[in-house]
């Protein structure tokens, strides 16, 4: 039971350093997807995409090789708490995107398609941050370490 | 809980380093500017037209029909690069969304009938030069509102005197795509006084069955 939290901290990391990876080669498609997002300041929008690749893959790789844990843990539940707000508010609206997630040059798909994927992607994400939730509570056992018990200053 | 954040700072601070490092070294088409200076936050109302103005379906030229063939598929004998070459084209099922045209805004049959013929026109595509390579109308620009070249690729552009007057044609991967929008207002202007985009973009004009060429030709 001990390692199922630590295995899901490598998935989560794979699964971070998979989607960094192609935003990272290409940001001027990441930035298109950020825009078509339609929340954020077209001034913010470069900003974004030339950095949070870089957050989600050295949280991903932090993740994977057991350094930073709870940072890292912070960081991408963190951010899949941004990831599925910025969906839902867009599905909420009837804007329908692209989430840009794995693959910044989907195939074009109808409103009612992307519709569907969103909420498809909302409930992958949720079940990530569960993820995270398990492996975070997880963290903190490993971290519930005996006291310095008494019977050491006694026998002193 | 104060450790997790400092380690929260570790990773921002170092994704900001190396992600500045990495960007300083990437070559002009994979690099953007710091600071977009696109409008990110507003949604374009649909436009609402009366039925009789909405294009529906697209309609292939009976002339080029070939039905044995898939859109993109290439006949034989066609190979080379930067020539001018015919796409064969199926016949397409009606089933796309109805193509509702807006100010300065075209289809892909008018921008071939009235524009395309004798170079009356000036095409420039606003994809990226990786969908530019591949495949685009003959003769026209690559100029993508996504690179980071782009406003040095307008100025040369509205620099170049011999193009003055004509009407420009801007398209890029369909309906909703808006960077033909976005290099169209950064073109408009006296010297340009007819600048369009079209609505239905490249998938439009390769789905009509109209000619394609590959290359990599940029604004001169």
């Amino acid at each position: 039971m001990k390692t199922i939290p630590i295995r899901f901290e490598a998935v989560l990391g794979a699964i971070f350093i998979a989607a960094a990876w192609p935003k990272i080669q290409e940001p001027p498609d990441f930035a298109h997807m950020i825009c078509n997002y339609k929340m954020i300041p077209g001034g913010v929008v470069n900003l974004m995409a030339i950095y949070l690749p870089w957050i989600e893959l050295l949280a991903g790789a932090a993740l994977i090789f057991g350094v930073f844990r709870r940072g890292s843990l912070v960081t991408v539940g963190g951010l899949l708490v941004v990831f599925i707000i910025a969906l839902g508010f867009n599905l909420m609206r009837g804007h329908p995107v692209d989430c840009g997630c794995f693959d910044l040059h989907p195939v074009q798909k109808s409103p009612d398609e992307l519709f569907a994927d969103m909420k498809t992607t909302i409930l992958r994400d949720v079940g990530m941050l569960a993820m995270v939730a398990v492996a975070w509570l997880g963290l903190r056992r490993e971290c519930v370490c005996p006291r310095p018990s008494s019977e050491t200053s006694q026998a002193e | 809980m104060k450790p997790s954040i400092f380690e929260v700072l570790g990773i921002v601070v170092l994704s900001v380093i190396v992600g500045t490092g990495v960007h300083t070294m990437r070559e002009k088409k994979t690099k953007i500017p710091y600071i977009g200076k696109f409008d990110c936050t507003t949604i374009k109302p649909k436009a609402e037209v009366p039925p009789s103005e909405v294009e529906s379906g697209i309609k292939p030229p009976e002339s080029t029909l070939d039905g044995d063939k898939a859109v993109g598929e290439k006949a034989d004998g066609d190979e080379a690069d930067g020539d001018a070459e015919k796409l064969p084209v199926r016949p397409v099922v009606e089933e796309d969304k109805p193509l509702v045209l807006g100010e300065h805004e075209i289809n892909a049959e008018t921008a071939f009938l009235d524009y395309f013929p004798d170079g009356f026109a000036v095409f420039i595509d606003a994809r990226r030069t990786k969908h530019f390579e591949p495949g685009h109308i003959p003769g026209a620009i690559s100029i993508s509102p996504w690179q980071g070249d782009f406003d040095e690729q307008i100025e040369v552009f509205l620099n170049d005197q011999s193009k003055y007057g004509q009407p420009v044609i801007v398209y890029c991967t369909g309906q909703d795509c808006e960077d033909s929008h976005k290099v169209a207002d950064s073109l408009r202007g006296p010297d340009y006084p007819e600048v369009l985009v079209m609505k239905d973009g490249f998938p439009g004009w390769t789905k009509r069955g109209y000619p394609t060429e590959k290359g990599s030709e940029k604004a001169e």
